[in-house]
């Protein structure tokens, strides 16, 4: 069966004073569930959302939902974004500061009181219907935007980082709404995102963008642990991208050493590379296991930062290896300035140096 | 002494209302639509065409009331129309007078109705057609609304430029006591004739009306005009 979603699109902008020249080339088909586009500002995210939704016209290419085409520059197909039928979430608050909350809802959902009634309902902003935007809480007017979205029937929802600029709670809040609505309505949906937590947690696929590419796409989890190049690891701040030469490696041990700038990191056994062969490989920090040296089996590395999170504690080593620990190991290591490095099954991605 | 108010000749008090109300509608139209599409819409011309709705803020009365001689005097094809018509010629009438007055009320609206568009947010336009909304449905639902204030000063402006014309008024409508002699023609009149007081009583009514009209778009704009 076809991708919901499938899109070719490809602009220019000649750039010009205080302006660099970009080019957007993508080639993607969006599965249904929950696709991400992941990637740095800049890298094209919000402009292939625009083409979808109709907001902006591609040069050239095509844009296609399910049985439908909603541009093609070749047959000169371009359907109006309000024809296109699809939910658009902005970065920006966007409900209509003169309208109430219910007028806001019921904008695009023609004359179907009970539906906007029903998604008042469902969205728990019912008892908020007479109030103005500026009259309720950030979470409301979040809840309120979604509402409205689907209030005028969508058949695909575009989401471009609505997270943007919430605190912790109402960014939890956002994503229950969105995986109920998910679970609900089971609209294709694309969520534009700069925050990989965000991205794993609600992604069922990831597209990661880079100066208008897509340099790698795939199910979301696999994505992440799995990057196809440097490029990618990077990107999505897998861990330390390193280079090497691969000392040993026996499928019948399941053991590979890699001698990589005076360190030998120990794993699992790693299909696809030999002794002696010249590696470029990602260490994934939230995998590797550290601890304050008492262990001389493995390698001993010099702490150099320390950068505290809610509940864990990344670790920057000499050399750029990176690891993540809880704050209490953290805490029990009482500042120790030499930590031991372990590598467990799946720590170690060998990279393609083409991305391939 | 002033003349008691109830023997001053009232009619170009009550014909530079009409005529600016009037002015003040059609203009609202046109600056409308023309700040829209100059706002919108990117075309080939688009700076000579905004010179070209701006240059009668700035070109001389006698300069504009000539342009409109020209463009609606009898012998001109626009002339003509309006005389095939109407069954009379367009100039020297108070018609002519609100076709001057539109000339100057435009250019100011069509200014503020650009400055008002442009602070609307893309976004909030672009939210209500992915919500299924017509351009048109954009424009009024939206647009206008979260720029009204702005618009409804201008247009209070456009109204009171409307009632202060001189220049172009004589030029095209004349001064033809209770045909065509609006309050600053009415004004020039009576000190050429050498009637001070009555120049004054109107002077007093034109201030007093300029005050309310200053105060109006103080109110709806919060002084935020042009």
């Amino acid at each position: 069966m076809n991708a919901p979603i499938r899109a070719r699109i490809e602009k220019r902008f000649p750039g010009g004073p205080g302006s660099q020249p970009f080019h957007l080339n993508v080639e993607f088909e969006a599965p249904d569930g929950v696709s991400i586009f992941f990637g740095p500002s800049g890298a094209g995210k919000t402009l292939t959302l625009e083409s979808l939704a109709g907001f902006s016209k591609p040069d050239a290419g095509s844009v296609e939902l399910r049985d439908r085409t909603l541009f093609d520059s070749k047959t000169r197909i371009d359907v109006a974004a309000r024809d296109r039928r699809c939910g658009y979430l902005f970065q920006q608050d966007t409900l209509f500061p003169h309208m109430t909350v219910r007028e806001n809802v019921s904008f695009g959902a023609g004359n179907s009181t009970a539906r906007v009634d029903e998604l008042l309902r469902e969205f728990r902003i019912d008892g908020l219907a007479a109030r103005l935007p500026r009259e309720i809480s950030g979470g409301e007017r979040q809840r309120c935007a979604i509402a409205r979205t689907l209030a005028s029937g969508p058949e695909f929802l575009l989401m471009d980082e609505p997270a943007q600029g919430l605190d912790i709670v109402l960014r939890r809040e956002l994503h229950a709404v969105l995986r109920r609505v998910r679970q609900q309505f089971g609209l294709p949906m694309i969520l534009v995102t700069h925050d990989i937590s965000e991205a794993l947690s609600l992604g069922d696929a990831l597209f990661l963008f880079s100066q208008g590419r897509i340099v790698q796409h795939g199910p979301a989890r696999a994505t992440f642990e799995h990057p196809a190049s440097a490029e990618a690891a990077r990107l999505m701040g897998v861990g330390a991208v390193l280079t090497g030469v691969v000392q040993e490696s026996s499928e019948q041990q399941q053991r590979t050493v890699i001698a990589a700038g005076g360190l030998h990191i120990d794993t699992n056994f790693l299909p696809g590379c030999s002794p002696g062969d010249s590696v470029e490989f990602c260490v994934h920090a939230d995998k590797v296991l550290a601890e304050p040296h008492n262990d001389t089996s493995a390698p001993v590395l010099t702490l150099e930062a320390a950068d505290e999170d809610v509940d864990r504690v990344h670790l920057l080593f000499e050399g750029g290896l990176m690891a993540a620990v809880s704050r209490t190991a953290f805490q029990a290591a009482a500042g120790a300035k030499t930590w031991t490095l372990k590598f467990p099954a799946g720590s170690i991605s060998l990279l393609q140096p083409n991305g391939q | 002494m002033f003349p008691a108010f109830s023997s001053i000749d009232w009619s170009p008090l009550w014909l530079s209302l009409r005529v600016a109300s009037i002015a003040t509608v059609l203009s609202l139209s046109v600056g409308l639509a023309a700040g829209w599409a100059l706002t919108r819409w990117q075309f080939r011309g688009k700076n000579l065409a905004e010179a070209l709705v701006t240059a009668p803020i700035v070109l001389p009365p006698t300069v504009l009331g000539y342009y409109l001689l020209v463009l609606l005097g009898r012998s001109s094809p626009l002339g003509e129309l309006y005389e095939a018509l109407f069954g009379g010629p367009l100039v020297f009438t108070w018609q002519a007078a609100v076709a001057a007055a539109c000339l100057h009320a435009i250019p100011l609206l069509i200014r503020a109705a650009r400055a008002a568009f442009e602070g609307v947010s893309r976004n909030l336009e672009n939210a209500a057609r992915s919500l299924g909304a017509s351009e048109w449905r954009v424009f009024w639902r939206v647009t206008l609304p979260l720029s009204k204030g702005h618009v409804a000063a201008a247009a209070v402006f456009a109204f009171a430029r409307s009632l202060g014309d001189f220049g172009v008024t004589i030029m095209i409508a004349g001064n033809i006591p209770g045909k065509t002699q609006t309050m600053a023609v009415a004004i020039y009149d009576a000190v050429q004739s050498g009637q001070s007081e009555l120049a004054t009583a109107l002077v007093i009514v034109m201030s007093a009306l300029a005050i309310v009209v200053l105060y109006a778009i103080g109110k709806a704009g919060g002084g935020r005009v042009l």
